[in-house]
């Protein structure tokens, strides 16, 4: 019995003796990976790719790495119908976030179309392509059962609905409202987005913006309406100074790629699941990031003039549909 | 084709039954039945060893409490001995008649707070015969020895089980043998149970103050458990005081509970209930994060067995609710609700003149998971579970000792999942199926130093519409060749296909949600292959070692490149596991020493690519030691190693493209951001894992109330175990640090 209880001391004291904190590693070096990004927009005739390359820093820290990863001197061009544009020209810039340079490759001289194929292609110095596809969405039609008026007849809240030919793309939409503001007697032109409600926390409100999703319709409160009107002239007592032009639904139909490519980078999960691996989509042949397109569309609703003469403003270029 | 076969080896296996050599109807012979309970309580012992010492033979009680002695020579004095840990062993007298069956019940005391009899009469002459390889039995007295925590629980008490892996200490979800958490079947009185987790999966569900035991089946589990591919869980739960009202409370750093119980007219009661009242102690569990959570559970069981009028009967009635919230107050953020609800009666008989029992009973199982995600960016995640089963087993104990089971199972099971993935893809899956299975099987027990257990489990119809008709063949045997040295083995098949739907990159999961098998997949499939030798050498003294290999087919797996809503949920993959297991165990009056050891490898292929699971451990070694001070002090320590877990090493980074104005107006250069690149799978491991806790307790009694004060101190040496690492600040979160808890528990 004594015996088995030194034995077992002795075993306690050992384990005690163990180390506190183990080192770990998590670096190890990898291949070249090359970067490819291209969002194809049909409201522009301006587009831009972006290539560069894999880089290694073991701090933690890959802000501390100031080289500009950009790969110069590739031939980047896009096919589509019997045509090619080439993105011959470049830029360099200085990214925000970091000190690091980017290069971008573009073409101003290229509108897209909806529903049309697109093939990139990029080859490298060393001979390397990266290729990638995207197919413009299809315009969407607007129902008539939306919401043509602010403020709605017998209604707290605004809806347009509308449908589209691809059901599994995402649909970004947004509403903002055009002004003029009067600054020293020159009329500047503003734009301010609605969102779709204002959440009130610690006496501030904060708005809520949808996201893009596959939903074929978005509601706004007319709160949100009432606020976003009023923060414009807020601490401004000259209300007269604001001309309300026009409010307008702005939908973005994202192509498959950018749809698969934005829900993968939006993955929020809960707040609670711990996630070690975040997933990357990418569509990029031979490499990683993506290429994309999307088609952009716009519907105007009309207001009352009594709903802006509330806030004090001016009507701006809208009928009034109560007279 | 494959269904004839499948009706052939019924037969075969329907003759190997009746045909046996041995006669039903023996003259000349009796036979001796019981129950072994709690002389204060009523409660019955589970697995209790009872002895015929004239005749040195011995046995068991069952998960009902029962235990039978079958083709006793009569008309002689014999002594029944019986013995259970923390109780006095007893003997009794009696004498067996001709052709009937003696029934006899004995009642044994629990030993005072001085003295920890762990004595187990009979012990090498059970254990010779006995077919389990694989089966872990655990009774509540050994769960109190164990370090309590912030909570005892009883799925953190099965990491000190060799072969049952955690990925850390805030989560209790386990992993047996190279299996995935949702191949475990988690079964309370019988009643499956989904989501057996409060708090995040911290801590399970089930109140350790209701639990009679538990039996756990690392693998190679009999016909009457199926549904499952790699362990089965049964808890079986107090009955209640048959003798007294009795009241109990009890108060952590987390939760408060009261337990009820007491006797009613021919019968018994339990009812308890648990609820959080403080969340401050998440803090150490989740990295220093607020999470309100509040969680309760309530549980009862209601036993009525009028021996006077219908003898031999008893009618279970026993139920289960929890429910965990996560409510904030902000509408920018989400909240969370889970909810288990349980209902079932059973009715459990016991022929009055026959060695014949039998038991079916009819249970309502239902989970709800959901995440509510108000105005957050959080996506709306749904998942229903209703489980109604209807389960039957007849039971013939022959002349010979052997014994015989015919059951059968069916289940109608509905799921509902709405859930909307990382690439944005929606899955609203409805399903619903009904299993029906019948099993059979006989054991050999005829033989002193031999026990086979040989078994089927005919899947009838199946959840999954590619289930069809199957046989799944199960074999358990244990030789003696002396008394003290036993070789075990057992192989068997099994099939599965209720799955989960379970992001293999997360390391701590809130929503899992179970699902039936999809058309596009089979049934996932496994076979086990055990082998065993456990020896006796010397009284107290235990030695076990145990040997596997599992190959798992038709694996499902997360398909994380499922972009549209027409892609498929899941892939398929494979599975292997194998590796050895030893356990070493000494206790007497005093002292109750326990180690144990595993070495195992598993791995996945996907897609053509082989890797280790998150719970792939190569090494784990536990320790533990428990000394009875006497006067009611209990002193105990336990130590666990598990070598690394597999983790993903960093090859670099590149600059990503990051859509932050949805619209598009912002500039591509202010828009991208560093992200990560990964090198292969889990190839790396992360540190070593250690851990030592002590835990002391003093139970006295003061006028009629009894009172236990337990004291606990979780990582002694506050040893930095890692949880994880941030790949974006390169932070290093551990988990436990030094922890010291206190739990008093006050008894009426």
């Amino acid at each position: 019995m004594k015996n088995l209880l030194k034995y077992f001391f002795a075993f306690v004291i050992l384990v005690l003796h163990l180390s506190c904190e183990d080192d770990l590693n998590p670096f190890v070096k990898g291949e070249d990976v090359f970067i490819l990004n291209c969002v194809l927009k049909n409201d522009r005739a301006f587009q831009t790719a972006f290539l560069s390359k894999n880089y290694f820093v073991e701090n933690f820290n890959p802000n501390s790495d100031t080289n500009n990863h950009s790969i110069d001197n590739a031939y980047i061009r896009i096919f589509f119908d019997d045509s090619v544009k080439i993105f011959s020209d470049t830029l360099t810039q200085k990214n925000s976030n970091s000190e690091q340079s980017l290069t971008s490759y573009f073409n101003n001289n290229f509108l897209t179309k909806p529903d049309t194929e697109y093939e990139l292609e990029a080859v490298l110095n060393d001979g390397r392509k990266l290729r990638a596809f995207t197919k413009t969405p299809k315009s969407v039609s607007f129902l008539y059962t939306s919401d043509n008026l602010i403020p709605p007849a017998n209604k707290n809240s605004v809806s347009v609905y509308w449908t589209s030919p691809d059901e599994q793309l995402y649909n970004a939409a947004r509403f903002k409202f055009i002004y003029f503001k009067n600054e020293n007697g020159v009329q500047v032109r503003y734009e301010k987005e609605v969102p779709r409600t204002y959440v009130l926390e610690n006496s501030i409100y904060i708005p809520y913006f949808p996201e893009p999703s596959y939903a074929k319709q978005i509601t706004v409160e007319m709160n949100a309406f009432d606020r976003a009107l009023h923060e414009i002239s807020e601490g401004d007592s000259i209300k007269s100074n604001y001309t309300i032009l026009a409010f307008i639904l702005e939908i973005l139909v994202y192509d498959k790629n950018l749809t698969a490519y934005y829900a993968s980078k939006t993955e929020l999960g809960e707040s609670f699941s711990i996630t070690v691996n975040e997933s990357d989509y990418t569509n990029i042949i031979g490499g990683k990031g993506i290429f994309g397109s999307f088609v952009k569309q716009r519907y105007a609703i009309k207001f009352t003039l009594d709903y802006i003469h509330s806030f004090g403003y001016i009507p701006g270029l809208t009928e009034n549909l109560n007279e | 084709m494959d269904f004839v076969k499948h009706i052939y080896f019924l037969t075969f296996f329907l003759l190997l039954i009746i045909t046996s050599p041995q006669k039903l109807n023996a003259q000349n012979v009796g036979t001796i039945r019981g129950q072994i309970t709690d002389i204060n309580s009523g409660e019955s012992l589970l697995y209790a060893n009872v002895l015929i010492k004239e005749l040195q033979l011995g046995t068991s009680t069952d998960a009902n409490g029962y235990f039978i002695f079958t083709s006793i020579p009569p008309n002689k004095n014999y002594t029944i001995s019986a013995s259970y840990v923390g109780y006095e062993s007893k003997e009794i007298q009696l004498v067996v008649q001709a052709n009937r069956v003696t029934k006899v019940d004995i009642t044994l005391k629990p030993i005072s707070f001085e003295l920890q009899t762990v004595e187990k009469v009979g012990q090498k002459k059970i254990e010779t015969n006995n077919t389990d390889v694989g089966l872990q039995v655990i009774t509540m007295k050994e769960l109190e020895a164990l370090p309590q925590g912030v909570e005892t629980d009883l799925f953190r008490s099965l990491q000190y089980v060799p072969g049952v892996k955690t990925t850390g200490d805030i989560s209790s979800r386990y992993y047996v043998r190279g299996g995935s958490a949702d191949q475990n079947l988690v079964l309370l009185n019988g009643s499956p149970v989904y989501n057996p987790f409060h708090a995040l999966g911290i801590f399970s569900i089930f109140d350790p103050e209701i639990v009679n035991s538990m039996e756990l089946y690392k693998g190679g589990f009999p016909a009457e458990f199926g549904g499952k591919v790699s362990s089965v869980l049964n808890i079986i739960t107090k009955d209640g005081n048959k003798n007294k009202f009795n009241a109990n409370g009890s108060i952590s750093f987390l939760t408060g509970k009261v337990l009820l119980e007491g006797p009613i007219p021919s019968g018994s009661y339990i009812i308890s209930a648990r609820k959080t009242y403080s969340n401050s102690i998440f803090k150490k569990f989740l990295n220093n994060q607020d999470v309100p959570l509040d969680f309760y559970d309530f549980s009862f069981k209601v036993n009525y067995s009028d021996q006077e009028t219908s003898e031999g009967t008893k009618i279970i009635l026993h139920g289960f609710s929890s429910q965990d919230k996560i409510n904030r107050d902000s509408e920018l953020s989400e909240d969370y609700n889970w909810k288990n609800n349980l209902f079932g009666i059973k009715w459990l008989q016991v022929a009055t003149n026959s060695p014949v029992f039998w038991d079916m009973g009819i249970t309502l199982s239902t989970y709800q998971g959901e995440i509510i995600p108000k105005l957050s960016n959080v996506k709306p995640q749904l998942n229903d579970v209703r489980d109604v089963s209807f389960k039957a087993n007849f039971n013939y104990v022959f002349d010979s000792r052997d014994e015989a089971l015919l059951g059968f199972d069916i289940k109608d099971i509905q799921t509902k999942l709405k859930l909307e993935n990382n690439r944005g893809a929606v899955s609203d899956i409805a399903s619903k199926g009904s299993q029906i299975a019948a099993y059979a099987k006989y054991k050999f027990l005829r033989f002193d130093n031999l026990g086979i257990d040989i078994g089927a489990r005919l899947n009838i119809a199946q959840l999954s519409n590619n289930g069809g008709n199957s046989i799944d063949p199960r074999i358990n045997i244990t030789y003696s060749f002396i008394p003290q040295v036993s070789i075990k083995l057992a192989w068997g098949k099994y099939q599965q296909d209720l799955i989960t739907l379970t992001k293999e990159d997360q390391i701590l999961t809130l929503f899992e949600p179970w699902l039936i098998t999809p058309d596009y997949l089979q049934p996932t499939s496994s076979t086990h292959y055990i082998g065993g030798i456990t020896l006796r050498l010397i009284e107290n003294f235990s030695f076990n070692l145990e040997g596997y290999y599992k190959l798992t087919e038709n694996l499902p797996t997360v398909n994380e490149n499922k972009i549209y809503d027409s892609d498929r949920d899941f892939i398929s993959g494979e599975g292997e596991a194998y590796g050895w297991e030893t356990s070493l165990g000494y206790n007497d009056e005093v002292i109750n020493i326990i180690g144990s050891y595993s070495n195992s490898w598993s791995y996945k292929t996907v897609d053509g690519w082989i890797y280790y699971p998150k719970y792939d451990i190569r090494h784990s070694f536990n320790s533990g030691f428990a000394l009875n001070i006497g006067a009611g002090w209990l002193f105990s320590v336990m130590w666990i190693y598990n070598s690394g877990l597999p983790f993903t090493q960093l090859t670099g980074y590149y600059d990503k493209y990051y859509v932050n104005d949805i619209y598009f107006n912002e500039d591509y250069f202010d828009s991208t951001l560093p992200f990560t690149l990964l090198g292969d799978k889990n190839l790396a491991r992360l540190p070593d894992y250690y851990r030592l806790d002590l835990t002391l307790s003093k139970k006295l009694s003061i006028s009629k109330i009894n009172m236990t004060f337990i004291v606990s101190i979780l990582n002694v040496y506050d040893r930095k175990n890692i949880l994880y690492f941030n790949r974006e600040t390169g932070e290093r979160v551990n988990m436990l640090p030094f922890l010291p808890t206190a739990t008093l528990k006050v008894e009426l």
